[in-house]
C-alpha cells in the first residue's frame, strides 16, 4: 500500500524529509479547485531540494467602478486594480475597468463552507478625472461570482488661466493646457 | 554438527569488502571471531542458538555498518548477510502558489504526496 506524505503549507511554504522517487500529487487548499494541482506527479531526485506546485481558483470577482459607487452610477472607464497579499505586495497583472465600469479578477478562490480565504487587492489608478481610494482592500467570496461597487468620485473642479508671460494679465484668447499624470 | 556457511555481500556493489564476524553463544561468549572477504564456514561444537554480529570496513561510509542475526544451528546451513546502503532522507522545501497570480502564496493548505509503487 502506497504511503502518503502530508506537507503542511503556511504562507506558501512547507518542508518534509522525502525519499527519492516518483510521487502522485494531491492537495488541500480552502477555496481552490484541487483538480488543478500542478504538476499532478512529481519526481523527487538527489540534489534537488525545492519543488514548486500551483493551484487555481475558479471564482470571479467583479469591481464595478462608478462615480457614486452604486449599480446605477456613471461608469468610470480605465480604473486599474491589482491583487495583493496581506502586506500589500502585488501579484499578477493589473485589471482595468471597461466601458461598463467593470474590472474582473478571474480565477479567485471561493467557498460556501465558511472557510474562503481572504482576497486582497488595491486600486492603482482611476481615469484622471475621478478620485480613488488606494488603500488595501479585502474580501472573501462565498459564492462563485461576486460584484463589489467601487466609488470613484468626480475630482474637484479646478480653474486654470493662461496669460502672456511678458504682458502681465493679458489673456491668451484661444488655446489649451494639457496635463499628464 | 552442521557446517554453517556464512556469506557476506554489499548491496549494489561489486567491491570486495572486508567483513568482521563475531559469533556468540547464548551466554554471550565468543565462540568464533574471524574476518573474511566473502564467506566463512562455522562449525559449532554443539547444536543451539547463536548470535552473529557482522560489521563492514569503516571505509564504506554509505553502508549500514553492522548487522546482527540470531540462528539455530540445528536448522541452518547457509546464512546470507547483506549490507545495504544507508537511506539518507534530505529535507525538501515545497512552495505552493496560485497558478493565475504568479508567486501569490497559498496561505494555508497541504501538499499530499503518494509514492508510486514500481
Amino acid at each position: 500500500m502506497a504511503k502518503s506524505h502530508v506537507i503542511p503549507i503556511t504562507n506558501g511554504k512547507g518542508s518534509l524529509e522525502l525519499d527519492n522517487g516518483t510521487y502522485n500529487v494531491n492537495a488541500t487548499a480552502s477555496g481552490y479547485d484541487v483538480s488543478t494541482i500542478d504538476p499532478p506527479s512529481q519526481e523527487i531526485t538527489e540534489g534537488v531540494d525545492s519543488y514548486k506546485f500551483t493551484i487555481s481558483g475558479t471564482g470571479t470577482l467583479t469591481l464595478h467602478v462608478t462615480d457614486d459607487g452604486t449599480e446605477v452610477g456613471i461608469p468610470v472607464v480605465g480604473a486599474t486594480f491589482i491583487r495583493c497579499d496581506a502586506e500589500g505586495t502585488t501579484y499578477g497583472t493589473e485589471i482595468t475597468s471597461d466601458d461598463e465600469g467593470n474590472a474582473v479578477f478571474n480565477n479567485v478562490p471561493f467557498s460556501d463552507l465558511g472557510d474562503a480565504p481572504n482576497i486582497y487587492y488595491k486600486q492603482t489608478a482611476s481615469d484622471g478625472e475621478h478620485t480613488f481610494n488606494s488603500d488595501l482592500q479585502t474580501v472573501t467570496l462565498e459564492a462563485e461570482t461576486h460584484t463589489i461597487e467601487v466609488e470613484n468620485a468626480m475630482a474637484a473642479a479646478r480653474e486654470f488661466s493662461l496669460t502672456d508671460a511678458y504682458y502681465e494679465g493679458l489673456p491668451i484668447e484661444y488655446g489649451s493646457i494639457t496635463l499628464e499624470l | 554438527m552442521n557446517n554453517i556457511k556464512i556469506n557476506c555481500y554489499m548491496c549494489s556493489s561489486l567491491d570486495n569488502a572486508l567483513y568482521h564476524i563475531c559469533i556468540y553463544d547464548e551466554d554471550d561468549n565468543i565462540v568464533c571471531k574471524k574476518s573474511t572477504n566473502k564467506e566463512l564456514i562455522f562449525n559449532p561444537e554443539y547444536n543451539g542458538i547463536f548470535k552473529i554480529i557482522a560489521s563492514i570496513d569503516n571505509k564504506y561510509h554509505s553502508y549500514i555498518k553492522k548487522k546482527t542475526l540470531i540462528f539455530n544451528s540445528n536448522y541452518t546451513k547457509n546464512i546470507n548477510i547483506i549490507f545495504h546502503k544507508k537511506c539518507i532522507k534530505k529535507t525538501k522545501i515545497i512552495y505552493f502558489t496560485d497558478k493565475n497570480y504568479k508567486n501569490l502564496p497559498i496561505m494555508k493548505g497541504e501538499i499530499i504526496l503518494w509514492q508510486k509503487v514500481t
